[in-house]
Order: C-alpha cells, then structure tokens, then sequence
C-alpha cells in the first residue's frame, strides 16, 4: 500500500481570488472554472507518463485557488508540448492546452508589471521558450515565413543569455551536424526578401492586432 | 484533380524528401498540386504564445489566398500546418464575432468554409480512395512482408474535435496503407502520443524521452520500419533516434523512419532517389535490400 503524504501546507492568505478570473478573460482560459478535478488530463499527459514535474491538475487546481505567484514563475507551465492529448481526454471540454498558452502569455505579460513586487520572473526554461517563440514571430515578420539558420542562429545568441551562444549551443551540435550532412540547412533561402508582398502583409497584420488588443 | 497546396516552411529544406515523395507519388494518383501563391509561414505554436490574434491573423490570410486563387481544398503536408488552417477555419465558422476580428486583420476579407483545409491523408482517405491508391501498388516491392507501425504523432488528429478526420485514440487509415504495399500493420500502443518536437530547442531531456519511449515500444511490438506523416516527427523520430535511445536505455538498436509518401512510391516501384530516401536520417538501406536505386 501505498502512503500518501502533505508535501506543504498551502497558505492561502497571500492567494489572489482574482487570478482566476483574469486567465478565463484571456483567450483560451474561457473554459477554465468547468474543471472538476478528475485528473484524466493528467494521466494521459507525456510529459508527466515521462516522470517529468508535471501536473496539469494540480495547475488547474493552483489557479483556482489563486496562487499566481506559484503558477506564474513556475517551470511547469513551460514544460507542456502542446500536444494535445489532455483537451482530447477531458470530460469537461477544459482545453488545457490552451490554458496553458494563457497563462504563458500572463506570466510574459507580467515581467513588465509597473509594480515591482508584482512582476513575474520567468523561470529558465520559461525564458528560453519565450525568446525561441519571439525569434519565431521575428522571423516571419521579417521574411514572412520563417528560415530556420537565421532565428535559430539569433535563440542561440540571445535567447540562452550568452554571447556567442550559437558556439555554446553545443548539445545541438550533433543535430545541426547530423542535418548538414543531410543538406537539410536552407543557407541561402531562394525567393526570400523581406520585401517580398506576403512579408509586407504579415506586417500589417501584426501591427493591426497589436492596435486592437491595446 | 487540382488541388491548393500548402507546402510550409520546413518542407523545402528540412523535409525535402516528404515533399518530393509526395508530389511523386501524387502525379502517379493524377492529383495535380498547385502551390499556393505568396503563402506566408501558418505560426505554428509559437506565434499564438506571442500573440493570439497576429497569428490567426496570418493564418487567416493564406486561407483568404486560397479563396481568391479558387482552390476547394487547400492541403498541407506539415501536421501543423493543417491543424492551424483546420482550426482557424473552424473558429470563423462558429463564432461569428471572431471572424470580423479576424477580417478586420485582413485586405481581402475570407468567407469562412469557402475552402475546406485539410492534411493530405485526408485527401488520400476520402478524395483519392484507398482503392484508387492499391490500383497503382506494382507486386514485389521490398517492403512486402515486413512488419512495420504507423505513428501519428498529434496534429493529424488531435484535437478531434476540430480535425474530425479519424478516432484520436486510435486511428487506422496509415495502417491500412501499410496494407496496401504488403506489409504488416501492428498494434502500436504509442500511435499517437506526442514525441514533443515543439520543444526540440528549449528542453532536450523532455524531448529525447518522449521520443525514446516511442521507439522502445515500436521495437517492442516488433516493427521493422515506421511509418509516418510528420516533419516534427521524423526530426525527433529520426533525426535525434540515437540520443533518444540512449537516454531511455542501454540497448542499443535502429529503426528507419520512413514518410508515408515514400512507402506508398516505393509500393509504386518510384526509385530510392526520387522519394528521396538518401536523406532519410536513420539509412533503410537495409530494409530495402533489392529496391531499384
Ligand atoms: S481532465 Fe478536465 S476536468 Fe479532469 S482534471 Fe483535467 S482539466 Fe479538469
Ligand atoms: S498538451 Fe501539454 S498538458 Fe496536455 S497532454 Fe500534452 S503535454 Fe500534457
């Protein structure tokens, strides 16, 4: 027989009851209050199958419960791949995949909260997912679509905190290898220009959402 | 039949060979591909983690490219790609409030459900046929026989339901063309658990476990090749397979990967260079003993 143990006592007198109103606001939150904590997410989740720290239930069960510090400066909420499977599980219609995609866009949003013992600080892989998404949009900002040398070259110089970091990427070093023997590294994309009509317009398109959601 | 095609950023460079086979195998069926015009990258997962509503913006505007260029179907090869159009395609449709949001992003606004985006195993099952497909299979191709497990990884039917192509827990139509070239499906618990490509560059650990799980089970349940129909999955599937073993266990052993498109070609008896299958990480020269090179 298994024990079951209190790993800590939570202290919900710093808890904000508000939280979780403001990640059903967030699109992709909507359905966050229909979960009854069966935990079919969880068990069918990977990356908790995979012996990670990782329990979408219990993320579920932190929002409602307030506790937006705990959540937002979590590694947690990065760990997720996206794939899926809990959506496809719940019998709620929950959508915690998406749920998760809000409360990264909270947590990003709130590391420039003008009051300072607010602000979020993202934890490590938090930073790299975040800078390797940015990288992402830039590159299509700029080309329109994305070429792979150019906005990984830059997630590796910036977004790991280092100079030269394209140098120190060096666990990537036997895939990038791996993918030049292969002539599978675009160098010279053809009919790239960030003139080109399709970049120009996924410009305008970015620059309108961001007008609108202000 | 004509056809909008959709190629996405990773099938010129990184999935060469998918695209190739696959426009191979296409010309055989009598499906013409037409590129889209001016397409711009669908965001993927990252662009919604920035923005939300930029990314079904662009999103949004390939499906309003599709419209003006009068495609009826729009396809894609890249999961992602497809789950992204599927799903845009879907929000317009029923809430009619994001689709003015979205439109207002727009030059040419898209009338949402003019065009029906969907991932080419779609077309194959139910424009094309699988009937169609055994048509064109030649005997004695070097597959036959051999015991082989499909994987579907997520976006080719997950979130069922806004794909609504086939079960999500446990799809067929890959096993059935497993079928078709001779060889023998099996039972694959792993089919359509995630091999957690989207975080390749951030979290390695997660990634290589994911993805070597999946491995040991295929080599558990006796596969000889897997078959698939993703670019992220056979980067993990493939391209990482060594680190990806070696982090779930100590045996050591490969299995080729191979895209759906190539196994259907090599059924067509299409050469090994044509389906691209030099470039396929992990070498099936061993499988193919006796193929025409
Ligand atoms: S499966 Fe749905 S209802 Fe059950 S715990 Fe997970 S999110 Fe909540
Ligand atoms: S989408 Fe995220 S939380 Fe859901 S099953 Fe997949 S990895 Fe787990």
């Amino acid at each position: 027989m298994s024990t079951i143990s209190i790993e800590k006592i939570i202290d919900l007198s710093t808890a904000d009851p508000n939280f979780k109103n403001e990640v059903v606001n967030e699109p992709g939150g909507e359905h966050l209050k229909k979960c009854f904590q069966c935990s079919s997410c969880t068990l069918t989740c990977p990356v908790t199958d995979a012996g990670f720290d990782f329990n979408p239930r219990k993320i579920i069960r932190q929002v409602l419960l307030g506790m937006r510090k705990e959540v937002l400066e979590s590694t947690a909420i990065w760990q997720c791949v996206g794939c899926y499977e809990c959506t496809d599980r719940c019998p709620q219609n929950v959508r915690f995949t998406e749920i998760i995609e809000a409360l990264r866009r909270i947590a990003v949003r709130n590391t420039k909260n003008k009051d300072k013992k607010k602000r979020t600080k993202l934890p490590k892989q938090g930073r790299l997912k975040h800078s390797f998404d940015k990288r992402f949009s830039e590159s299509i900002w700029l080309w329109g679509r994305t070429w792979e040398p150019e906005y990984i070259g830059r997630y590796f110089m910036y977004g790991r905190g280092l100079p030269f970091g394209a140098l120190i990427g060096f666990r990537y070093i036997s895939m990038i290898l791996g993918m030049l023997k292969k002539f599978k590294i675009e160098f010279f994309p053809p009919g790239f220009h960030p003139w080109n009509s399709n970049a120009r317009k996924v410009r305008k398109i970015y620059k309108k959402a961001k007008s609108i959601q202000k | 039949m004509k056809v909008g095609y959709y190629p996405g950023c990773s099938l010129h460079k990184v999935a060469k060979e998918y695209d190739r086979s696959v426009h191979k195998v296409m010309e055989k069926l009598g499906v013409e591909l037409v590129e889209l015009k001016d397409w711009n990258c669908c965001g993927a997962l990252e662009v919604t983690a920035v923005d939300h509503l930029a990314a079904e913006g662009i999103v949004a505007r390939n499906l309003a490219l599709a419209e003006e260029q009068k495609f009826e179907q729009l396809i894609a090869v890249c999961p992602a790609c497809s789950y992204q159009l599927i799903a845009t395609n879907y929000k317009m449709v029923h809430d009619k409030n994001k689709a003015d949001e979205i439109n207002s992003l727009l030059e040419t606004p898209y009338t949402p459900n003019s065009v029906k985006p969907m991932h080419i195993l779609e077309l194959l099952r139910d424009y094309v046929g699988i009937e169609k497909i055994k048509e064109k299979i030649v005997p004695g191709n070097p597959l036959e026989g051999k015991k082989a497990v499909s994987y579907y990884g997520c976006f080719c039917t997950r979130p069922g339901d806004i794909i609504q192509f086939e079960d999500p827990d446990n799809p067929t139509f890959m096993d059935d063309l497993i079928e078709v070239v001779g060889a023998e499906p099996q039972f694959f618990p792993m089919k359509t658990k995630c091999c957690g490509a989207t975080q390749m560059l951030v979290a390695k650990p997660v990634v290589e476990t994911l993805t070597g799980n999946i491995l040991l089970n295929a080599r558990d349940v006796g596969a000889e090749f897997i078959l698939l129909a993703c670019q992220m999955c056979a980067l993990s599937l493939d391209g990482q397979q060594k680190q990806a073993i070696k982090r779930v266990t100590d045996e050591k052993f490969e299995i080729p990967v191979l895209y759906f498109s190539q196994v259907l070609g090599l059924g067509m008896g299409l050469d090994y260079k044509s389906l691209g299958l030099g470039s396929n990480y992990v070498s099936p020269k061993k499988l193919l003993k006796g193929a025409k090179t």
